[in-house]
């Protein structure tokens, strides 16, 4: 059974880069029921963001038709709550949360599902908005640290461990003169 | 190393070098006159970004790139430096865990390890006497106060800033400082000689840096599978359990995901009191546990398919 | 100063008593026991290179293993030259002077031997040349590579200056029809005609090393031990690392030094130079020592015992009723204990008796490193399990045990070869202070030997 639901996820990763090329439009390929649609589309109502699907039969709405809304994310599609049922316009709406995160400039792709039945077939709609939260990435890669790379190495060990090696070896340096000038002492 | 064996591993990463990455080449500068000069396919004028070992990113025509690599295994960025904008994080969830060893056999077939080796450990813990035991899988932590990352010597075990803690095995000179550093006992040794790796395997894993490829003296541990996640599929041990029991995602998209379910990361760890190991000793990992409460299984002790284990001494810690 | 005038000739007792000799019969039995043992090491390292550190018995949780006490053990030994060479220069000890080539001969020779031995350990040695390519200076090991490199050069300077002298005299009785002896000692002895401003300019430069290789000294340990205290590892996450390992090294390095003036006083008949009032004296500062030692050993237990925090308390368990027990209560007391029991009376620090207890000191030394390195290893903070049986123990390998071996046998000839070409005790230090009015001390000194 897991082995399934991979097999899902990866066909769904992989048919996404078709949706979002054809977003909005209806997407029952190997469905029985040709004739079933859904679309999605984005609203708002009292200030409160909202994605509507509607979900249609031979042109006419379909009552009673479980939809999910889904955000897709990397490894996988986040439900946005549980499934809402079509009313007699053929409609689902959902709330959309206020803090999904987005891209960097908050887009995001939502998805409006309806899963596998015999009134239907599979459906699923995809459309981008940027109602998500634009994130941006906040690394401390180039900071100096002590587990950074070696030329991000802190300033003040960098300095530390520099100059006693320079005294030091500047004593031995010192030190190997010296020699020389016994050296050059004793062929006087 | 004196060995044959080594040898023709030497000689097997050399041809791989020059084949497709030219990093040797890069090294020496010859090399990389050597490959051009025999590089008799058009040039396409399509640049690549690539890391030569000693850590400088090099851009080579892309025709110069073994074809036999499928492209979407080579990383379009600088591989010391990660995925970009993605932050790694998985969430194990230990009210699930029964033992079931199928994360460590998915670790060992995807790194082609020998059967009784992989990056993942299965551990029974008892918090206290009175308290039942409950099995604790360990990967990498990936830590972002890394003391590994800290003590290596010589940068063969990095941070990327997708979070991934990842390790060069072409640069490491085998000194196990690191091990020693590593407070929760991640890190693996090549002591022997015995796997290596052929050139298909090396193919596949070889254009992710992070990746662990096996080289006898140097360090290996779990790196977040990322010829995976650069494809956004779940790291192996993710998909193999079948009882759900990691998450794995992106801090940034605050979701992870166990191939069943997907939730809000900040969501379940609110929920499920999710905790980190040791937090106290400040490595800040980047794999979360939730509590061994509410348990889905009843423990049973050393329920361990001996084929995921290989060896059949399994001894309890305490 | 007036520089020393050394007479080369027969007259001249010390060169006599004090002018390297060619070996004996038991001489060239030790060096051919020293080159088997060196040559059997050898062997098992061409072993080691070949089938990768399989060959040893550490594994992923003993990942360490005696490769890594013993390079402890030789940079413990090491301290020893800038004990004698320096500190009780600084302190103005006279007695010091016949010790001090012997003191910093051992230094030499122990620390290039522990730079040995951690090439040994690396799994992968042709990549040295990686930690100059690639250095991270925020890695503890790096500034051991620079601190042990520094160290040897000031160590190998502060040999090689006062014996310059030595050198010239080689040089000048070297006879020519020795076509290469005299080659060597001349290319050496740098011109030394031993003119005043010669003398001055070697004076001024021993006293120069002698500050420098102070803090140079405790740098090698601290740092060393910072390769364990920077860890989170039970037992060795500890602050007062550093001066614990420097307390260790000093005692274990004063009774290496005493151990071998014994031997070269008995076999190159040096009684009237090494007198009984050396051993006396070296027992005292020896019995100090343990005595700090004792001291930090204390802290570095019984507070963690006091407490016995989870994992720190199975780690001391193991050692005070545990596995490694037998081993660690003997280290502490025949390593520690009865050589200051033994030192206390005034019978116990006459030669013989003192050469037995240091020797009981350096054993005890070697295997304290051990117990410092392996069963921290054994006591993670997750339990080892799921591993082979064998992975739970660590007992070194007949390789292991042959390259560690080697290594101590290497330091030793090292030693032997530096007696059989140089002086091992300064002729012209020593004719110096003859010629120099005598303090009431060296008076007694030397009046004991009569
Ligand atoms: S778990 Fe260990 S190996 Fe992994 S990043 Fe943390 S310290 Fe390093
Ligand atoms: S074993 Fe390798 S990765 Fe680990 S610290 Fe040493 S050089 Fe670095």
């Amino acid at each position: 059974m897991k082995l399934k639901l991979n097999h899902i996820i990866r066909g769904l990763a992989l048919s996404c880069s078709f949706f979002v090329l054809c977003t909005q439009r209806l997407s029952a390929q190997d469905s029985t029921n040709a004739e079933a649609q859904i679309t999605l589309t984005f609203g708002e109502q009292d200030s409160v963001k909202q994605a509507k699907a509607v979900v249609t039969k031979n042109h006419a709405p379909l009552k009673g038709v479980d939809v999910i809304f889904l955000v897709k994310k990397s490894f996988g599609s986040l439900p946005l709550g549980d499934a809402v049922t079509t009313d007699d316009n053929g409609e689902a709406v959902a709330d959309f949360p206020t803090d999904i995160p987005g891209d960097h400039e908050g887009n995001v792709t939502v998805l409006a599902k309806v899963e596998e039945n015999d009134q239907t077939g599979e459906l699923l709609a995809t459309k981008s908005t940027n109602w998500g939260v634009p994130t941006t990435v906040k690394d401390r890669f180039d900071q100096r640290t002590l587990w950074g790379t070696a030329e991000n190495a802190p300033i003040t060990l960098v300095v530390t461990v520099v100059s006693l090696v320079a005294l030091v070896w500047g004593i031995i340096i010192y030190m190997l003169s010296q020699l020389v000038k016994i050296n050059r002492l004793g062929k006087a | 190393m004196d060995s044959n064996n080594n040898e023709s591993n030497d000689s097997r990463r050399d041809f791989l070098r020059k084949g497709f990455v030219a990093t040797a080449a890069v090294a020496t500068g010859v090399g990389l006159l050597e490959t051009a000069c025999k590089d008799t396919k058009p040039k396409t004028g399509d640049k690549v970004k690539l890391l030569s070992p000693d850590g400088k990113i090099v851009e080579v025509d892309s025709s110069m790139i073994n074809p036999a690599i499928p492209d979407s295994l080579l990383s379009k960025h600088n591989v010391r430096e990660g995925v970009p904008g993605k932050k790694f994080v998985m969430v194990i969830d230990l009210s699930r865990c029964k033992n079931a060893g199928k994360c460590k056999s998915a670790c060992s077939k995807m790194h082609y390890l020998p059967d009784n080796r992989s990056y993942i450990k299965i551990n029974k813990m008892q918090d206290s006497d009175k308290a039942s035991p409950y099995w604790m899988p360990t990967p990498c932590f990936h830590c972002d106060n890394p003391p590994c990352v800290k003590v290596c010597p010589v940068g063969a075990t990095f941070k990327l800033t997708d979070g991934i803690v990842g390790i060069d095995n072409d640069r490491c000179i085998g000194c196990r400082f690191c091990m020693v550093a590593c407070p929760y006992s991640a890190r693996v040794f090549n002591w022997d000689t015995e796997y290596q790796l052929n050139i298909t395997q090396m193919n596949e894993i070889k254009p992710h840096a992070a990746c662990s490829t096996h080289v006898t003296g140097t360090v290996e541990k779990c790196d977040f599978c990322p010829t995976q996640t650069a494809k956004n599929e779940l790291p192996d041990c993710v998909q193999a359990c079948p009882n759900g029991v990691f998450y794995f995602g992106d801090e940034v998209e605050d979701v992870v995901s166990n191939g069943d379910e997907t939730v809000r990361l900040s969501q379940l760890l609110k929920d499920k009191s999710g905790y980190r190991y040791l937090e106290d000793l400040g490595t800040k990992p980047r794999v979360y546990y939730l509590p061994p409460v509410n348990r889905q299984f009843p423990f049973k002790d050393a329920e361990v398919p001996p084929d995921a284990e290989g060896q059949t001494t399994h001894q309890s810690g305490h | 100063m007036e520089p020393v005038k050394i007479k080369l000739d027969k007259s001249n007792q010390l060169l006599t008593d004090l002018m390297p000799k060619k070996f004996n019969a038991s001489g060239k039995l030790w060096v051919g026991l020293l080159l088997v043992i060196v040559v059997i090491g050898f062997f098992a390292y061409i072993r080691q290179l070949q089938k990768g550190l399989v060959v040893t018995d550490m594994r992923d949780f003993t990942s360490w293993g005696i490769y890594i006490s013993n390079f402890v053990f030789f940079v413990a030994i090491s301290l020893v030259g800038s004990l004698v060479s320096a500190i009780l220069k600084l302190a103005n000890v006279k007695w010091r002077t016949p010790l001090v080539r012997i003191s910093e001969i051992i230094a030499v020779a122990a620390i290039f031997f522990a730079a040995i031995i951690i090439i040994v350990d690396m799994g992968r040695p042709e990549r040295f040349w990686h930690l100059f390519a690639f250095g991270r200076i925020q890695s503890p090991i790096l500034w051991d590579v620079i601190v042990i490199t520094t160290y040897l050069v000031v160590s190998s300077l502060l040999l090689y200056i006062p014996l310059l002298p030595d050198i010239a005299i080689c040089r000048d009785l070297t006879p020519a029809s020795s076509k290469f002896k005299k080659w060597f000692y001349t290319f050496l002895a740098l011109n030394w005609r031993g003119t005043a401003q010669q003398y001055t300019l070697i004076h001024k430069c021993i006293n120069v090393l002698a500050v420098l290789v102070v803090p140079l000294a405790l740098g090698i340990h601290t740092v060393t031990s910072w390769l364990f205290a920077t860890t989170y590892r039970a037992g060795w996450d500890s602050s007062n690392f550093g001066p614990y390992f420097v307390a260790g090294a000093f005692q274990a390095g004063c009774a290496g030094v005493i151990a071998v003036t014994y031997v070269l006083r008995n076999h190159y008949s040096l009684k009237k130079y090494i007198t009984t009032k050396h051993f006396d004296n070296m027992a005292k500062l020896l019995v100090l020592l343990s005595l700090v030692y004792l001291y930090f050993n204390i802290n570095e237990y019984l507070v963690p015992g006091y407490k016995m925090k989870t994992v720190d308390g199975e780690h001391l368990k193991s050692l005070f009723t545990g596995h490694y027990a037998p081993l660690f209560w003997s280290v502490q007391i025949f390593g520690m204990i009865v050589p200051i029991v033994v030192m206390l009376f005034k019978k116990g620090r006459a030669p013989l008796p003192v050469f037995i207890v240091s020797l009981m000191v350096v054993v005890g030394a070697w295997f304290k490193r051990f117990l410092i390195v392996v069963p921290t290893l054994l006591h993670p903070f997750i339990p080892i399990q799921n591993v082979p049986a064998s992975w739970h123990t660590y007992m070194p390998t007949w390789e292991e045990w042959a390259i560690t071996a080697a290594s101590l046998a290497g330091a030793l000839l090292v030693i032997t070869f530096f007696v059989r070409l140089f002086p091992i005790i300064s002729i012209w230090e020593m004719t110096e202070e003859q010629q120099t009015p005598q303090t009431d001390e060296q008076t007694n000194l030397y009046e004991a030997k009569a």
